[in-house]
């Protein structure tokens, strides 16, 4: 709770000055103007959020969160439950598609139990954790977790991001995996957007038609039972989120605090974002959207959010994927503006 | 003191202030103002009011006022100042079926997240049937039976509390910290659920004053006065009890609120039972804040149970209070 309100009241918007000293480089760097076109808007962007304006993101980490859901019992997924804990150990032993790219953007990954169902042996030492419960309850039914529990779980997040800035992490990507997470991702979604269910919800992992019904019909439940309050982003969060979506969501707003930038990956990093965006608005400037997911109601989620995507890749896999790969344009970005030279280093005539 | 409604009001209206505006971020009162009159206020301090400390501060106020006023008919039933809702076996009652319902592992039941309290509620009315049962004797209900089948009940559920804690693996830790009194705040809707049981159990007992300003005298007396005892006796355990219990249902354990700020009361405006009972539960409300408020502030950022501060900075203001306190002898 302290922490949390800490982190709310430190959230800053962007800093005029340094977009403006970083805008007046990019018109002198040895390139027609604009014409290395989102790259540019990125680096002033990036010159907002670090409040630098020749802003570096050399040290990224993906902070990866784990957790299991207890509306997972209501077969919205088509694989079973154990199978993220056993994901958990593959992104420990480095095997994971995350891990891949991550290595390959030189980032870390920090891998965070945030209330996987299981107790997860882990001979390597690097699990973070922060385990709020053996899972959600099953929001159909009730509450998915107690206010209480959201704010532990939001403090985790912020926990995470302050020891990793304390090692010297420039930039933050966030990825989850947890079964059945779509769920309630497309229930937090259709909450604060006032959407209806089918117009969000979409195949996750990958379940048949009559999966997808099931999927919308217990999403129409679950918003019935505990009526959340899109008012209030913790109520949404307590009532139909996650462990690890309330953790992603402490890691955007303690990113954002920090003035650093968060990477923002899928479907379940997105509904993270909008928790936090609902909690304190200002945090969407820290926000970069990786891509636009394969899953139905993401766009509309980014739109709401106010973000535009770097990538269409047709992905929908998670664990921070998306924002592994993106690091590397955000990253061009910066060495752009701090590597070209100038029209007057470079001795290039300027045009007329 | 003179007017002690008046000062008991003031002090819940400052402590309320202090818990709304104290944290590790301080808002001024001005802005509280402007949040609760929704004038055009800051943004962030609307969120952090509205969505993370409000919740709390209600419920907070609302178990220590249950605690102090069923803690004071307690009192008054039992004619001993020892006693509190915890004597006859709410708290123990409560202790047991939450570490049920705890030792039951993921999946949830269809109860969810309602399952701990809603076990602990049961549980503890439970407990409190069974001492009064046992306490029963030849149609009367003796206050010393009453006692002593409490004391009894009490040990022997605490004591299977403490096996089952032992024997299971999981989750002890919040078992452990639900009974050191960890509010543990559902949702907005499961406070306002708490509301009826509390508004019901307290107006019960405020009703009661009189009947405990007889049964002052003993039980023989208060009947030759035209008390039908038995009966008082009954509505008042049952008020209290269903008052506790549900306080204890979703706050823990919290000691010492419902022992000592009835005490309080009667050492600075009396014995008066008709005004006791009222005093206590403004006063319940306004100390168990004012502990909350420390619970956040003495290892901030981190928080203590607040069942663990009401005790460590109730004990020393009471023996203060006591010793300061004129009239000896209470009792």
């Amino acid at each position: 709770m302290q922490f949390v309100e800490e982190i709310i009241n430190r959230i800053q918007p962007l800093d005029n000055a340094a977009m403006q000293s970083a805008q007046a480089r990019q018109e002198t760097l040895t390139k027609p103007q604009g014409s290395l076109g989102r790259l540019e808007e990125l680096s002033i962007q990036l010159a907002g959020m670090t409040a630098n304006p020749l802003p570096s993101v050399e040290r990224k980490a993906v902070i990866v969160m784990a957790a299991d859901h207890g509306v997972a019992l209501e077969g919205v997924s088509a694989y079973p439950a154990e199978v993220t804990a056993q994901m958990v150990l593959n992104f420990l032993q480095g095997g994971a598609a995350i891990n891949t790219l991550a290595r390959q953007a030189n980032a870390r990954v920090v891998v965070v139990d945030m209330g996987v169902a299981s107790e997860i042996d882990d001979p390597s030492g690097q699990l973070v954790r922060y385990k709020i419960g053996l899972g959600t309850a099953n929001m159909a039914k009730g509450p998915a977790m107690t206010r209480v529990q959201a704010i532990e779980a939001i403090q985790s997040g912020i926990e995470i991001v302050e020891a990793e800035i304390a090692r010297g992490v420039d930039i933050f990507g966030i990825g989850d995996m947890g079964i059945g997470n779509t769920t309630p991702s497309a229930a937090i979604a259709c909450a604060l957007m006032d959407q209806p269910p089918d117009k969000i919800t979409g195949r996750g992992t990958g379940v048949d038609d009559e999966g997808l019904r099931r999927k919308i019909a217990v999403i129409v439940r679950a918003l019935d039972v505990t009526q959340p309050n899109a008012g209030d982003g913790l109520d949404v969060l307590a009532k139909v989120g996650g462990f690890e979506i309330g953790g992603l969501a402490g890691v955007i707003l303690a990113a954002a605090a920090n003035r650093k930038p968060v990477v923002v990956d899928g479907f379940i990093s997105t509904a993270a974002a909008m928790i936090a965006a609902s909690l304190v608005p200002a945090a969407r400037d820290y926000m970069l959207a990786a891509h636009v997911s394969q899953e139905r109601g993401h766009k509309l989620m980014l739109e709401w959010l106010g973000l535009n995507p770097l990538l269409d890749m047709n992905l929908r896999l998670g664990e921070g994927t998306g924002a592994a790969l993106a690091f590397h344009l955000i990253e061009a970005s910066t060495r752009i503006l701090r590597e070209m030279a100038t029209f007057d280093e470079a001795g290039v005539s300027d045009k007329e | 003191m003179r007017n002690p409604f008046l000062i008991s009001l003031l002090a819940l209206l400052i402590m309320l202030v202090l818990s709304l505006a104290i944290g590790s971020v301080f808002i001024p009162p001005a802005e509280l103002w402007r949040v609760v009159t929704g004038a055009a206020s800051n943004e962030t301090f609307r969120t952090i009011l509205v969505n993370i400390r409000l919740p709390r501060t209600a419920l907070i106020a609302l178990v220590g006022a249950a605690l102090a006023g069923s803690g004071a008919a307690y009192q008054g039933l039992f004619r001993n100042p020892l006693a509190d809702a915890y004597l006859i076996g709410v708290a123990s009652g409560a202790g047991l079926g939450a570490v049920i319902a705890m030792s039951v592992k993921w999946p949830y039941t269809t109860l969810g997240l309602l399952a701990v309290p809603f076990a602990a509620f049961i549980a503890s009315l439970l407990t409190v049937y069974l001492v009064y049962t046992l306490a029963h004797v030849g149609g009367s209900v003796p206050t010393t039976n009453l006692i002593l089948a409490g004391v009894a009940v009490s040990s022997f559920t605490t004591s299977l509390t403490s096996f089952l804690m032992l024997r299971s693996t999981g989750e002890v830790r919040r078992a452990i910290g639900w009974l050191l009194g960890g509010v543990s705040l559902v949702s907005w809707e499961a406070t306002l659920a708490l509301v009826p049981y509390l508004v019901i159990g307290m107006t019960t007992l405020v009703l009661t004053g009189y009947a405990l300003n007889l049964l002052q005298f003993g039980d023989d007396q208060a009947m030759q006065m035209g008390l039908n005892v038995g009966r008082a006796k009954f509505i008042i355990i049952v008020a209290a009890s269903l008052v506790s219990a549900a306080a204890v249902s979703f706050a823990g354990i919290i000691g010492f609120v419902g022992l000592v700020v009835p005490h309080i009361v009667r050492i600075w405006w009396g014995m008066d039972y008709r005004r006791l009972i009222p005093l206590s539960i403004i006063g319940g409300a306004a100390v168990l804040l004012f502990a909350d408020v420390l619970a956040r502030i003495v290892m901030a950022p981190r928080e203590l149970p607040v069942g663990i501060v009401t005790a460590l900075a109730g004990a020393p203001f009471f023996l203060w209070v006591l010793r300061r306190s004129k009239n000896q002898g209470l009792w």
